[in-house]
């Protein structure tokens, strides 16, 4: 728990071995299913940001799909209006969609549960009338051409575009666990495990709570930022509730209770999933809900909790205490 | 001046009197003790000494200063902390790192200095991960250490609940009732762990406890409220034999005998 970073070999091995298959990815599998590794790796940041506001800090939230609007739209105007380079615009989006997040964590603070889970969908439904109906500037429902973003000598399209990508992903990756691991993360997990308990121990309530929603914004932002670089073209109505639930669907099938890990399979299985089941277009969006009525009931703490739970049964047997030797 | 000076502090809920015009004064150093029937009013004044409730009338003054309506975090970092009737573990954190939500407010860390891991903030975790398991050994749990904290039995659990207070490095502790639940012999273990945080850390301890032999043998002082009112004060043997006292317990026992 509280231990460094990287406490045994088989950690390091995995993530070096994740590594490699991550750098060579474009080349072994080719562009189009480069490009879906991508849209996932934008739906991880999303997913990140909505499980460390849900998962790790406890808060109720119905408007994740907003601040990934926010980030999209925001920073795909500043390159298109101010010719900002891609991965400024792509950094402010994301602190625009925390700034524009924090204020939400202090009524947070009055109202909680079923209440919260409304505010935030009112205000995510408001954000999609905005870019609905503010034609001037997001071009509505007529949708928002971005431009296609340059560093230095790239192009971002195809393989630029995926290490691109890749870079910012596990830069950000590396800030949320190291946030995590600090004293903030424990705050975080404090008030979701008991608020009366954390603020007798000096724990600030409103101060915490309106940092994990910034933070959450933050994130998901730039995984909106990242994902109209992608795609090149926004709608108002790819951020509306069914953005929310597709997200919340990835953090719940990853995992509540690991915040990185979790997030990242649950968006990748997701992301994939549509792909792998793409013959049987009917029946994808049952299959999405047969997927989450399975975690529900079998898989309470999604992928991540399984393999935890299937670990610590293996550690009672004789092969698997020599396997998860630590 | 004591260390902690309540003054004429009442509360009302509804039309409910919970605490009325009632006084007390710790010293510093000292283990009083607070009884007397369910109902009575002692979780109410944790309530606003802690912050968690603002009081109608009177005042809550700590180390000469007024700390009356100061929210629970403020109050936390004045030097005064508590645990809570019904446990209030962070049952989702593993032994360790309950205590280490003790260090939240000796850790100094701003979000960029997190989010890079910087060294100075690398050292003071490190410090806050030795400080807590050395806790857990000596008091003999360092075993315990990286196990989910809501996984342990309910007197483990009571305990690491005090121990997180104590980590915190409190000058006032309130213990409400640290002892319901527990067995015979683990009562004793926490009437010893009491004694031992006073003379180990110098804390002073204000002690809800129904266990009216257990306050006998670890307070100095008693003070036993009813109705919210104050009825009786002075050495527990002094409070234990006042006739005030005997027959609010007596007449408690009777009512709620009968529900």
């Amino acid at each position: 728990m509280g231990k460094p970073v990287f406490s045994n070999r088989w950690k390091i091995g995995i993530l070096v071995l994740l590594g490699v298959l991550l750098l060579f990815y474009p080349k072994m599998v080719g562009r189009y299913w480069a490009f879906v590794l991508i849209l996932a790796g934008c739906y991880f940041l999303g997913a990140l940001g909505y499980n460390i506001l849900v998962g790790l800090a406890g808060q109720v939230s119905f408007g994740q799909a907003a601040f990934f609007g926010i980030g999209a739209y925001a920073s795909s105007l500043l390159m298109l209006r101010l010719n900002v380079p891609a991965w400024a615009a792509v950094l402010l989006a994301g602190f625009l969609a925390g700034f524009i997040a924090y204020p939400i964590g202090i009524p947070a603070l009055k109202i909680s549960g079923h209440y919260l889970a409304l505010v935030t969908l009112a205000f995510s439904e408001g954000i999609v009338v905005i870019f609905r109906e503010w034609v001037s500037m997001t071009e509505g429902p007529y949708g928002l051409r971005v431009p296609t973003g340059t560093f230095g000598p790239w192009v971002l399209k195809g393989e630029p575009l995926y290490y691109f990508v890749l870079v910012i992903i596990v830069m950000l990756a590396i800030t949320a666990h190291n946030i995590t691991r600090s004293r903030i993360g424990r705050a975080f997990k404090a008030i979701r495990d008991g608020e009366v308990a954390a603020s007798s121990l000096g724990i600030n309530l409103m101060n915490y709570k309106a940092i994990a929603f910034a933070l959450s914004g933050f994130y998901t932002g730039v995984g909106g930022a990242l994902l109209a670089l992608a795609t090149g073209c926004l709608m108002p109505w790819d951020f509306d509730f069914r953005l929310t639930v597709a997200l919340l669907g990835m953090v719940v099938v990853g995992g509540l209770r690991s915040t990185i890990l979790g997030s990242a399979l649950g968006a990748v299985l997701l992301t994939y999933f549509p792909e792998w089941t793409g013959k049987l277009l009917e029946v994808k969006e049952l299959m999405f809900g047969l997927l989450l009525l399975f975690c529900f009931l079998f898989l309470r703490g999604g992928i991540v909790g399984g393999l935890i739970s299937l670990k610590n049964k293996m550690q009672n047997t004789k092969i698997g205490a020599k396997l998860f030797e630590t | 001046m004591a260390m902690l000076e309540v003054q004429n502090l009442s509360i009302s809920f509804g039309g409910l009197r919970a605490v009325s015009h009632f006084d007390l004064a710790v010293e510093r150093g000292e283990i009083r003790g607070l009884i007397g029937p369910n109902g009575s009013g002692k979780t109410t004044l944790f309530n606003i000494i802690t912050g968690f409730y603002p009081p109608s009338e009177g005042t809550v003054h700590f180390q000469g200063e007024d700390v009356t309506r100061l929210k629970p975090h403020q109050i936390a970092a004045k030097g005064i902390t508590r645990t809570f009737q019904n446990v209030q573990i962070f049952s989702g954190m593993s032994v360790v790192e309950n205590l280490q939500v003790g260090h939240h407010m000796s850790i100094k860390t701003n979000l960029l200095g997190a989010a890079f891991a910087t060294g100075r903030i690398t050292g003071q975790e490190k410090r806050s991960l030795r400080k807590a398991e050395e806790l857990l050994r000596r008091i003999g749990l360092e075993e315990l250490s990286a196990r989910p904290a809501g996984s342990l039995p309910f007197g483990q659990q009571r305990k690491v609940e005090v121990l997180r207070a104590v980590a915190m490095e409190p000058k006032l502790l309130l213990l409400d009732e640290p002892t319901s639940g527990l067995s015979v012999s683990e009562k004793d273990e926490m009437a010893q762990f009491m004694k031992w945080l006073r003379e180990e850390f110098s804390i002073t301890i204000l002690l809800v406890e129904h266990d009216v032999r257990l306050v006998a043998r670890v307070a100095d002082y008693i003070t036993a409220m009813d109705f919210g009112q104050k009825i009786a004060e002075g050495r527990p043997e002094e409070v234990l034999s006042d006739r005030k006292v005997l027959e609010a317990y007596i007449g408690a026992e009777k009512s709620s005998g009968s529900n």
